[in-house]
């Protein structure tokens, strides 16, 4: 056997291995070595990056009385929670979103994308707005040990003698690596 | 040899590659849904009893200065000693405080300081209001009734007569 029919005869060997070694690293950062002597490929698979919501801690604007014009509640990433004109606050049940990201221990930054329009939330047949989100941290995020979490806040607008009621809504929230 | 070594070689970058592009498609961007709540309450709001209202009820004056005390419970009594209270008309004021049903606690101030009744050109003045609550209170089922005693102020010899005025009652959400 010459040594071109030998290559030939390694070719479906070498696919096969590369193609495990690449799903082997996965799980961390790892070096590949080309097959070429005179040339080196070094690259990194990192693990799936996921974005869980608190199972207690959601984004809760508090209870509140509307006054007699277009006002807003605002909840600032930190769950503080302030007002314009003639809104009274109630209670102390306000909180910001809370998420959890998680991803490759090699903490690779990550972006952080939160709704650029305005959602719904509703009681029955009457509704309220909820826009301008905020993050922190906000635009970009690095893991920390593999996790990093995310509180989010937002405006709500509350309209002149806003029907009583418990109104809920929802909205996206979307990380990815750079 | 050396085409050979060439077509593994890019056979073998293809194949990572691949799997590299397979790879970030799948892990490189996760979204979830958030969740918002938010509560608008009913307002507050409060009206006195059409029927209930603070009387002091029947009583015949003495010689000296004194004073009737009335009770949130309705009860009447005269520390001094100088009044004859006679009847059983004397009663508390009763309002109905109404809002929400999630039933948040409220505020309720009385007047701070004395208010004035009339008969005619007497007069007599009520203060110390008080209340059952006091200071705050609670709505149940998005509802609750206060009610309301004071003390009066009888002068000496205090001139006969239906003696009326009007005091404040404000709540307040919390």
């Amino acid at each position: 056997m010459n040594a071109p029919m030998l290559m030939r005869n390694w070719l479906p060997v070498t696919a096969i291995f590369m193609l495990l070694l690449a799903v082997a690293n996965r799980a961390g950062a790892d070096s590949f070595q080309g097959s070429n002597d005179t040339e080196t490929l070094t690259t990194t698979v990192l693990s799936q990056i996921n974005i869980t919501e608190s199972g207690t801690q959601k984004l809760n604007f508090g209870m509140f009385v509307a006054g007699t014009a277009l006002n807003y509640i605002t909840v600032s990433p930190a769950g503080v929670r302030t007002f314009t004109g003639g809104i009274k606050l109630l209670g102390s049940g306000a909180s910001a979103d809370l998420f959890t990201v998680t991803g490759d221990t090699s903490n690779p930054s990550f972006s952080i994308t939160l709704p650029g329009s305005a959602v719904t939330l509703t009681s029955g047949s009457y509704t309220m707005t909820v826009d301008t989100f905020t993050s922190t941290p906000s635009g970009t995020g690095t893991m920390s040990s593999g996790t990093l979490n995310i509180t989010v806040g937002a405006r709500l607008n509350v309209g002149a003698n806003q029907h009583a009621g418990a109104y809920t809504g929802s909205y996206t929230i979307t990380v990815a690596y750079h | 040899m050396r085409i050979g070594w060439h077509i593994t070689r890019i056979f073998a970058i293809g194949s990572l590659v691949l799997v590299l592009g397979v790879a970030r498609h799948a892990w490189a961007a996760n979204s979830t849904s958030g969740t918002i709540t938010a509560t608008a309450l009913t307002a507050i709001s409060v009206v006195e009893s059409g029927t209930q209202h603070m009387n002091f009820g029947m009583f015949v004056p003495g010689t000296v200065v004194d004073t009737i005390v009335l009770t949130p419970a309705g009860a009447r009594s005269n520390p001094g000693g100088h009044l004859l209270l006679p009847g059983t008309g004397a009663q508390a004021d009763l309002f109905t405080v109404t809002g929400d049903t999630n039933n948040p606690s409220f505020s309720i101030t009385l007047p701070g300081s004395a208010v004035t009744l009339t008969s005619g050109a007497n007069n007599m003045t009520v203060d110390t209001f008080t209340s059952t609550p006091a200071g705050t209170g609670t709505l149940s089922s998005g509802t609750l009734n206060v009610t309301v005693g004071a003390t009066l102020h009888v002068g000496a010899n205090q001139v006969a007569g239906s003696y009326t005025g009007s005091y404040t009652f404000t709540v307040a959400y919390q």
